[in-house]
């Protein structure tokens, strides 16, 4: 009767394993041909979706999005009164750091986290002001999240929203 | 040639078995020096003022936020993990996938950990648990052995130089046949692996990605490079010599900025093909090799004087009589004790040839250069240059070299582990609490909270392979090593934590971090943690005094 079994390759002279044949061979061909398509799938998102500033996985070490230089500001409106927010004295300076570099899932998480902070404001407002790599100014980023409706309002240019 | 044959060479190889196995080695090594080196240092961050954005979303609700002290814990648990690993000869996968989790865990629980080679790291990691698990006697014998017969058909046959030389050098050095004693499988044997390709895919892409960001009309102009640059000032060397051949900044910059791409571009070429490159083992590379080798052992004293005693002199003699004379004396006094059998062996010829050995030269040496620029510079990027070498030099040089030198690394190794394990079958368990017995002491010496506890799951584990070394003597020598492993790292995790700055500078920026956030009791705390672990001259006593005035004053 003939085996069901596939017999295993020989070990070739001067390797110490076999090529992997049969259903072993098509399911690592399969795993790594997942894994190649994963790998370019990631850092391709970055060229097709919409974060400029979220290069995370994207292999933009030292990218020129990277050394814009950025600062940040923050306010919030309590009752009828904006009054500014001294970042340093409310987050740990690391993610002071991220929030200037423009993260918006860092952006997003403050916004919110404040709002339900023990001031309990209306609106939180942050506000960015760029240089790019050649040291001139960008348009100022704006974005103001009304705590009420956690509405996220982005724009861009002079003045704020 | 059939498409299925070269999407096979691509997906297995088959590659140098060196390679696989020294790249784990050494990439488990650097990680854990890294991660106790680099990490600590900012491990106070976790958890701080209670706000935290991990880097992928769902994990803010699958895992509490992350503090320091599952942090620090979590540095204890990879780099003591990734020595035991990598020391051990066949080291258990579930232990490579327990590296691999928490150091995945560590950077991906925070957007604190934003360098995007820490997330390459734990790819190759990834990669590394689909390697086949390879021992250093599999790869080249057990020394001491009777040499193994040489069976028919390993005659040279083809090129008259290289059966030459392997007939000169087998008959010239019978002494050489001791080390080189069984080589079962000739001296580059081939391995078929698919985690291999995983890994030198991944970094072709990473390099095939960094050329797309380097083509950027920023980079190509050279205001990127300005940029990090600082103008220039942190290169006046490169500056400097542009200067002297009349080339301007705008000159250098542009052509800077275009010859990163082209880099990149050669370098993901290089890893694209650097799983197919090996090729298999022939009967006529085997027996050329091996003649080689023997040819080389035989003048090893030769090599030594040219490869060791020579560059200790030079270095001392460059003290004396400058660097010049020393780099002349050098070049000159190596080229004559270097023998013929060296220049033979290191420009056999090895591999697929011809284009695939220019082209895996070529990304060599773009490589290196890059990487070594990219540390010249001074960016602010961790350890990532130290892995990229590592990689490119483990990956992309000729086999032969890597497997002669991890031959001769090992020889010691390969002589002496299993009489010596064996010789007393409560070695294990009596090792196995001198361990615990040290774990639990660094792990409450280096003084880190999280550190401690981890050290006592250490502890736990190491005392459990001690024990089940004896109960199981068919694991006991391989389980024994383990714990040995497990002792060296607890010792070299008490040597890094203690010897260097990263204690003292995880309690002052913990203090700053409380200052500025007005919790002075928890600043008083810290700062007088870390005035205990201060070099000389920066003590802390000025923000100790300040924070106790305010304390004192019931500032808010």
């Amino acid at each position: 009767m003939q085996s069901m079994v596939e017999p295993k390759s020989p070990v070739p002279k001067g390797a110490l394993n076999a090529p992997p044949t049969g259903n072993d061979r098509l399911i690592a061909l399969l795993g790594l041909g997942v894994w190649i398509a994963i790998m370019i799938a990631v850092p391709l998102r970055y060229y097709t979706g919409g974060d400029t500033y979220d290069e995370r996985f994207s292999w933009r070490m030292f990218s020129a999005v990277r050394v814009q230089q950025c600062s940040v500001s923050a306010s919030e409106i309590v009752g009828d009164r904006e009054r500014p927010i001294a970042l340093m004295e409310v987050l740990p300076a690391p993610w002071v750091s991220l929030l200037e570099r423009n993260r918006p899932a860092v952006l997003r998480r403050f916004l919110m986290w404040r709002c339900a902070s023990s001031a309990r404001p209306n609106a939180v407002r942050l506000t960015h002001t760029c240089q790019d790599a050649s040291g001139d100014p960008l348009p100022p980023l704006h974005r103001v999240i009304d705590c009420g409706t956690h509405v996220i309002e982005e724009t861009s240019g002079e003045g704020s929203p | 040639m059939k498409p299925s044959t070269w999407l096979d060479r691509f997906a297995f190889g088959p590659v140098a078995a060196v390679r696989p196995w020294l790249l784990l080695k050494a990439t488990l090594l650097l990680l854990a020096v890294d991660v106790w080196h680099t990490h600590l240092g900012p491990a106070w961050r976790y958890g701080a003022a209670g706000f935290n954005v991990a880097h992928f979303g769902w994990m803010d609700g699958a895992f509490p936020m992350p503090t320091r002290e599952a942090y620090v814990a979590m540095l204890v648990g990879v780099g003591v993990g990734a020595i035991v690993t990598a020391l051990m000869a066949r080291p258990p996968r579930p232990l490579l996938v327990l590296v691999t989790f928490l150091y995945t865990w560590g950077w991906s629980c925070s957007m604190h950990d934003s360098y995007q080679h820490h997330y390459l790291i734990s790819l190759i990691l990834f990669g590394f648990c689909f390697f086949p698990r390879l021992d250093s006697t599999q790869l080249f014998g057990t020394v001491g052995e009777a040499p193994v017969a040489r069976p028919e058909g390993e005659r040279p046959r083809g090129k008259k130089t290289g059966a030459q030389v392997a007939a000169k050098a087998s008959t010239s050095s019978v002494a050489g046949s001791a080390v080189l004693a069984a080589l079962p499988h000739g001296v580059v044997p081939r391995v078929y692996s698919v985690g291999y390709a995983m890994v030198t895919s991944v970094v072709a892409i990473v390099y095939a990605f960094t050329a797309i960001s380097k083509s950027e009309v920023e980079w190509r102009d050279g205001d990127a490079l300005r940029n990090i640059t600082r103008d220039g000032t942190v290169i006046p060397d490169v500056m400097s010599l542009a200067h002297a051949v009349g080339m301007s900044d705008e000159t250098l910059f542009w052509l800077m900025g275009h010859s990163v791409i082209g880099v990149q571009i050669a370098c993901a070429l290089g890893y694209l093909l650097a799983s197919a490159r090996d090729g298999e083992s022939t009967a006529e590379e085997r027996t050329l090799l091996r003649g080689q080798l023997e040819a080389l052992h035989a003048d090893r004293v030769r090599i030594t004087i040219a490869l060791v005693v020579i560059p200790i002199a030079c270095l001392v003699a460059g003290r004396i009589v400058g660097v010049l004379p020393a780099l002349v004396l050098f070049v000159v006094a190596t080229g004559v004790a270097l023998p013929r059998s060296f220049h033979r062996f290191c420009f056999a010829p090895f591999g697929r040839p011809g284009g695939q050995a220019i082209l895996a030269a070529i990304a060599l040496l773009n490589a290196l250069s890059f990487h070594i620029g990219a540390e010249y510079i001074g960016l602010q990027i961790g350890w990532f240059s130290y892995y990229m070498l590592v990689l490119a030099l483990i990956a992309l040089t000729p086999a032969h070299w890597l497997s002669a030198l991890a031959m001769a690394l090992t020889a010691p190794f390969r002589r002496v582990r299993a009489p010596f394990l064996s010789r007393w079958p409560i070695s294990g368990p009596v090792l196995g609490i001198v361990a615990a017995i040290v774990a639990v002491a660094s792990g409450s010496a280096v003084d880190i909270p999280g550190a401690y506890q981890c050290s006592i799951l250490i502890a736990l584990a190491s005392f459990a392979a001690g024990l089940s070394a004896m109960v199981r003597p068919d694991l006991g020598a391989e389980r024994t090593r383990g714990v040995i492993a497990a002792l060296v790292a607890m010792l070299v995790l008490y040597a890094s934590f203690t010897m260097g700055g990263e204690r003292y500078d995880y309690y002052r920026f913990a203090g700053g971090d409380f200052r500025r956030r007005h919790e002075y009791p928890a600043a008083l705390e810290a700062y007088r943690e870390a005035d205990r672990y201060a070099p000389e001259g920066e003590g802390r006593a000025a923000q100790i005094h300040q924070m106790e005035q305010l304390i004192e004053s019931g500032a808010p």
